[in-house]
């Protein structure tokens, strides 16, 4: 039984009161003035007039202050959130999936039925109708009866009143659920104008009926960094000394709303005169955002600081010594754009790109075993289709729609058809000119719809909607249900495996195929099948293999079962309800649409679209912020992979503009990759100045970040190898760290001596494995470093036969060998011309046998000339002498990307000739240079 | 990523704070548990390392310490049972030498998961938490690490020759140093980075060195300020000193142990690599994996335990108790034994000498040293050893156990780059019994 609720006298609010002012400090007070009675005619709800919202309902704490009224409160408005304030549904208490002393509440609460039913269990007495003040609900948590998690509140304060009534009331739940219509939180932004300045925040909701309550006191608050913006659990923000940006995040029901909150770096306010020269609209929105904190932005970085940084994040490459040269002697003033347009067009650029594309979309060679006879091969095609498209610069939208519509055979292409063309394809690796590729939906891990719904949220989405799989996150926005609802639209994407479809054409086209090899297909009389299928294979013979099918959506056998049960259930009870047909019919797009998928034939196909369309809010959103972060080292929303209203951007209207004109251009990624290389706001230097030490998510300087795995194993190479591998390492890839295709590292590289697989692991290079970004690891460890200073592939790379030392070595010992032989010449035209003068004295003396013999001594002393001169004309000169200094400086521009100042030039001398072997010195020079920090890191 | 860490609304220590201020009663029992949960109240933690031998494969249960003598033929198996030096404590016959130790660990029967692939069930039993698809837990050694602090010379966490579970999200810092080679008897060994080699002098590493340091200087004026800066300097020196010290050298080195400390284990490489894990112990590592492979007896089960895999685990496993032991180390180094999971019960006949399939409903553990209760055999398997007789012991129930040994409170949270507060083993118990 309902209770009529009772008029209810509504204290008219002030509301809060905020001044802001630029310079002096803020003085911030909330005034409530009680007292003044409203309307006692006025009804319950407020009213919405010409978008002039009336007063709201005041909170719960001033309207549940004293006990015995009678006003009843709703569960989902006020019950629930109460219960998730208090902290009853936390994870360590009833939250818990196993519930704590035997009662369960579902985690964070957005399970309005299951906590209703829960709380109001028979033979629980949790809620007690009968004796209300009996309610475990009511003795536990104010200790009366023994409760492990403790007091919660008090016997005569508003919770207790507000359970009690609710109790009282007859402890109801609305048939359904009510909507919010908007959660909007005063003040709507914080700037901390001195270290005393505190808010207190409220929060008002307005519900999709039109009532609009103050909920203050039913909210959760949170603060994403705590050191900046402390909040308490009513709602109250201060700070503390540390200046920077951050967000308070506000939940009540679905609603979660962040409020920016701004405490601005001390010192002068930035003057217009030393402002910043925007070169784009990137840099006027950063500029915006400084400008609030009060951040100065770090001066422009020089050329081979920007040459390095820009040559490592387009191509993942060193630029080489005489790119180096010809760069910083360039005057053009376009140099740096025409230099990020030549980069672009780099065969490392597409190979650099094609591996980050890898990553998001987890090119994973393990999960795709049993595809082919060739484990490595779907991979590679994998690999080869994206790279075809990155190097086409084919719109971003279009190759993601080649890989969410991927399809393995063409329609009404038969599996026999499908088995020779795909022989055929990797025979001739012309994979990628397929217009789908269908592999991403063929790993192995993608048993179930949920994990691919996690998958695709993540890869093409930025979304982490994992935690919905099991409840409600407090601080994200996915319900269970929508989880459920969107991982729908995968139910119907299945694996065959290559021995054969389930058709029955299919299946005979199998056994064709094997008749056709003199294979016995049967696999319980053919113990080796398998080994003469992969034999067959090897020799290039049509073999089967697995492809992608798109089924029609369908139950999983557990919800199947769960059907039956219902229905045996239905059938003892002789009640005639309706069970839905075992089929599904619907999905729904993530925060969108009701999909009817009876009208797709492929259920991707309207997943795709909504993608596409220009206001979809992730898709284009995520790579932009994707692509952002790699250039910065820092997503404007970080991690980049958590695009929940929780985790806001740094910079909304920055990334927003970017996505707009990303879009705008067509999803043209070599225009975004220009827009953001071009911008004075990626061009900082990252030498600090006393405002932006502290800032990393601000951009205004240049944060640095240690190298890619691959990049740091390409660039060793480089940084050893002879000047003309060098000069041509941008443009073949082949063999490069950085167009391994798949998770297989450990091929032999074939130019390079050193396999990659071992330092890619001790780097972190992304295992494309468990969908998440942080696969790639570019943290630091004492592996790396001892890898770094002692691995024998160091050693090896610095050595080997190609290498620039070993060259320089060669060389080094040709100059010796020339100049040892020209001594003996010397040596022996001396004895020579001695000889001749006592030749003369011999005849003037006439002694005709001495003359003899020396004529005969003469004779072979000049045969032994002949022979030291033709040696001396077969040692290769050297190109020019070994110049200790430009030998050193080369050093510096393979590695540091630098020439040495004079200083480093004079200790890097001074080690050389301490070691007094020339290639030894250089060794210990070049050595010392990959382990300084600065080579490792991009800067 | 400060948002989840709070998203009950209440932290684990708030809710304390609640419990005793608040309560009227005082410190109730809940609240004690609590506590001692949460670390408040400590218990005496005893190893100060530990040793986890993995037998990855999935070593048969009922052929070696869970023999059923009585079971019908079919399930029985070729070997008899043979007394131990712990009374009542009977092993398979072909484990002659560790019945002669077996004072020194307890045997845990009955333990029990529902995971039989290779991958997935050591992925369970390796972390002592339920494979996620989303989540990748760290093996034993990486919590370690990161638990228990370790010189600057020495690595923390040594697997020979490699781990079958990463750091996972915990990150590489916590990475094993992998030996990539098992010891060979009479050879000498290294490990790949760690020793001086390629013709490099100490002399010239140190030129080297300084060299590096004068160099080294780009980045002075902000490097404190800046965690990746400060990293990489403080791991360059760890690096070196590693690298050049005699320590780290002097712990690999086998030739080094007393010839009559080398007799206790036997001349193969496992043995070899028991022998080297305890010699790390003792050098100050904190944590070694050994591996020991093959156990995967689909076919011909009986005569590749007899053969190959029994001989090899006595002598190594043997070895390493009663060398500890020989050390003083044993009551501060805990060992664990285990695989992925048992074998099948019933012997199937696809070879002549019988083969047992996966089977994770049945398996046995073995764990020891430390304030572990040894010479004893905790849980118990049914007629057939098909499955625990009673409750089974969970794989997230030894983990804790194991955890616990180390004085490391296995309910601890991480803050994970995911988000979520993800705690060292999330379900589990520690077994009654087990830890003194």
């Amino acid at each position: 039984m309902i209770k009529k609720r009772k008029r209810h006298l509504l204290k008219s609010i002030l509301p809060a009161t905020f001044i802001f002012c630029c310079s002096a400090i803020v003085i911030v007070t909330i005034a409530r003035a009680n007292g003044a009675a409203a309307d006692p005619d006025q009804p319950i709800t407020a009213t919405t007039s010409a978008g002039n919202i009336s007063k709201p309902i005041e909170s719960v704490d001033v309207r549940f202050k004293d006990s015995g009224h009678d006003e009843l409160p709703d569960f989902q408005k006020h019950v629930a959130p109460l219960l998730g304030r208090l902290g009853c549904n936390g994870r360590a208490c009833h939250g818990s999936f196993q519930g704590q002393g035997g009662f369960q509440l579902s985690l964070f609460g957005y399970d309005f039925q299951s906590d209703h039913k829960a709380l109001l269990e028979d033979g629980t007495d949790r809620v007690n109708l009968k004796n209300p003040t009996d309610s475990l609900i009511l003795t536990k948590p104010t200790d009366e009866d023994e409760h492990e998690g403790g007091l919660r509140y008090d016997k005569d304060s508003w919770q207790y009143n507000l359970l009690q009534s609710w109790i009282a009331g007859g402890g109801t739940n609305a048939d359904s659920i009510h909507k919010l219509d908007r959660l909007v939180i005063e003040p709507s932004e914080l700037i901390f104008r001195s270290p005393s300045t505190k808010f207190e925040l409220k929060a008002i909701a307005h519900w999709k009926d039109g009532t609009v309550e103050d909920v203050t006191p039913l909210c959760r608050f949170h603060s994403n960094n705590d050191s900046i913006a402390k909040i308490t659990e009513s709602g109250e923000v201060s700070t503390n000394s540390i200046p920077g940006d951050t967000h308070v995040v506000v939940s009540y029901d679905n609603a979660v709303v962040p409020v920016p909150a701004i405490h601005p770096f001390a010192g002068e306010p930035l003057n217009s005169s030393t402002a910043f020269a925007s070169v784009s609209k990137i840099d006027v929105l950063a500029e915006k955002k400084w400008k609030k904190l009060n951040l100065q932005p770090s001066e422009l970085s020089d050329d081979t600081m920007f040459l390095r940084r820009v040559s490592i994040d387009i191509t993942g490459t060193l630029p080489t010594s005489d790119e180096i040269r010809k760069f910083v002697a360039d005057t053009d003033p376009q140099k740096r754009k025409k230099k990020i347009d030549e980069l672009l067009e780099s065969p490392a650029y597409a190979s650099w790109w094609s591996t980050f594309f890898c990553d998001m979309t987890e090119n994973n060679t393990n999960q795709l075993r049993n595809i082919a006879f060739d484990n490595n091969l779907p991979s590679e095609q994998w690999y080869d289709w994206i790279h075809k498209r990155v190097k086409d610069n084919t719109p971003y939208d279009e190759m993601i729609e080649g890989i969410v519509l991927g399809v393995s055979r063409q329609r009404g292409e038969s599996y026999l058809d499908f088995c020779e063309r795909m022989k055929e394809t990797s025979a001739n690796d012309s994979f990628y000119e397929n217009e789908t590729m269908p592999y991403y939906w063929m790993r192995r891990e993608f048993r179930d719809r949920e994990t691919m719904a996690i998958s695709f949220a993540h890869a093409f989405l930025g979304l982490r909607i994992q935690c919905a799989q099991c409840h409600k996150h407090p601080f994200d926005r996915w319900s269970q249900k929508d989880f459920k609802d969107f991982s729908k639209f995968f139910s119907g994407i299945n694996v065959r495996q290559y021995s054969g479809g389930t058709t029955p054409d299919d299946k005979k086209d199998y056994v064709a195929i094997l008749k056709n090899l003199d294979i016995d297909p049967d696999r319980k009389k053919n113990p080796n099948l398998q080994r003469q299928l992969r034999e067959a294979y090897r020799k290039g013979e049509t073999t089967p293999y697995g492809f992608l099918a798109i089924d029609s959506p369908k139950l999983t056998r557990e919800e199947l079962r769960e059907l039956q049960k219902q229905l045996q259930a239905n059938k003892k009870s002789k009640k005639k309800k309706n069970i839905k047909k075992p089929t599904i019919t619907e999905a729904t797009l993530l925060g969108g649409d009701i999909i009817d998928l009876t009208d797709h034939e492929d259920v991707r196909t309207p997943l795709m679209d909504w993608m596409k369309q220009r206001d979809n809010p992730f898709f284009a959103k995520a790579l932009v912020n994707r692509v952002w972060a790699k250039y910065f080292g820092v997503g404007i929303v970080d991690p980049v992979d958590d695009l929940n209203l929780a985790n806001p951007p740094s910079n909304a209207a920055l990334l927003d503009h970017l996505t707009q004109e990303f879009i705008k251009h067509d999803f043209d990624l070599k225009w975004l990759h220009r827009e953001i290389t071009n911008s004075r706001t990626y061009q900082l230097s990252w030498v600090r100045n006393q405002t932006n030490e502290r800032d990393r998510r601000n951009f205004s300087r240049a944060i640095p970040r240690r190298l890619p795995a691959e990049v740091i194993f390409d660039s060793i190479t480089f940084a050893a190898s002879d000047s003309e591998t060098n000069r041509t390492f941008r443009n073949s890839v082949n063999g490069r760290a950085i167009s391994i295709p798949g998770t297989v590292t450990n091929v032999k590289r074939t130019k390079y001596s050193t396999d990659a697989s071992f330092a890619l692991k001790v780097f972190g290079r992304s295992e494309r494995a468990s969908s998440c970004d942080c696969d790639r690891s570019e943290e630091t460890s004492l592996i790396q470093t001892v890898y770094m200073q002692n691995d024998r592939d160091i050693h090896l790379m610095l050595t080997q036969k190609d290498s620039w030392l070993n060259r320089m070595a060669q060389q080094n010992t040709a100059k010796i060998q020339a100049a040892s032989t020209q001594k003996s010449l010397d040596t022996l035209n001396e004895r020579i011309a001695k000889m001749e003068l006592t030749k003369t004295d011999l005849m003037q003396a006439d002694n005709k046998k001495q003359l003899q013999s020396l004529s005969k001594k003469i004779k072979g002393l000049e045969k032994t000339k002949r022979s030291l001169e033709a040696k001396l004309a077969s040692i290769q000169k050297p190109e020019g002498e070994l110049n200790v200094q430009q030998v050193v400086e080369e050093a510096y521009l393979r590695t540091l990307s630098r020439f040495p100042t004079p200083e480093e030039l004079d200790r890097c001398v001074q080690h050389i000739q301490e070691e007094k072997d020339l290639v030894k010195g250089v060794t210990g020079v070049l050595w010392a240079l990959v382990n300084t920090k600065e080579f490792i890191v991009n800067h | 990523m400060g948002f989840h860490r709070q998203c009950d609304g209440v932290t684990r220590r708030d809710a304390i704070k609640v419990g005793v201020l608040g309560s009227a009663t005082g410190l109730t029992m809940g609240n004690f548990l609590r506590m001692a949960d949460a670390g408040q109240i400590n218990k005496k933690a005893t190893s100060k390392a530990a040793i986890f031998i993995e037998l990855p494969g999935g070593p048969s249960h009922l052929d070696t310490f869970d023999l059923k003598p009585n079971a019908p033929s079919e399930f029985r198996g070729k070997f008899n049972p043979i007394k131990t030096n712990a009374p009542g404590v009977e092993i398979c016959e072909h484990l002659p030498k560790l019945a002669q130790c077996a004072d020194k660990f307890a045997i845990l029967r009955g333990v029990s998961h529902s995971l039989g692939a290779h991958p997935l069930g050591q992925q369970f039993v390796f972390t002592g938490n339920r494979p996620n698809p989303s989540l990748d837990y760290p093996g034993y050694g990486s919590v370690v690490a990161k638990e228990i602090k370790s010189d600057d010379d020495l690595p923390a966490y040594v697997a020979i020759p490699k781990a079958k579970q990463g750091p996972g999200h915990l990150g590489v810092k916590y990475a094993s140093l992998q030996t990539n080679a098992t010891p060979k008897f009479g050879s000498p060994f290294s490990v790949r980075g760690i020793t001086l080699g390629n013709g490099v002098t100490i002399n010239e590493m140190q030129r080297r060195s300084n060299l590096l340091k004068d160099l080294d200087r780009t980045f002075d004026k902000i490097k404190d300020r800046d965690d990746l800066l400060s990293g990489l300097d403080k791991f360059s020196e760890k690096a070196f000193s590693m690298i050049t010290s005699n320590r780290a050298r002097n712990a690999f080195d086998l030739s080094k142990e007393a010839p009559n400390y080398a007799k206790l284990f036997g001349e193969d490489d496992f043995s070899q690599s028991c022998m080297l894990a305890s010699r790390l112990v003792e050098s100050g590592v904190k944590f070694v994996t050994v591996s020991l492979g093959g156990w995967d007896t689909h076919s011909d089960n009986f005569s590749k335990l007899q053969n190959n895999l029994l001989p090899k685990l006595d002598a190594g496993l043997s070895g390493l108790f009663n060398g500890l032991a020989a050390k003083g180390l044993l009551d501060s180094t805990t060992v664990f034994v285990s695989g992925e999971f048992g074998r099948t019960p019933k012997i199937n006949a696809r070879s002549a000498d019988g083969g047992r399939d996966h089977y994770p409903r049945c398996m046995f553990m073995l764990m020891g040293g430390g304030p572990i209760n040894g010479g004893q055999v905790i849980g118990e398997s049914d007629a057939t050893a098909a499955g625990p007789k009673h409750e089974g012991i969970n794989p997230e129930d030894a983990a804790a156990s194991f955890f616990r040994t180390l004085g490391i409170n296995h309910r601890k949270e991480y803050d994970t780059s995911i988000g979520r507060p993800i705690s060292i083993v999330r379900d589990g118990n520690i077994i009654p019994g087990l830890v003194g």
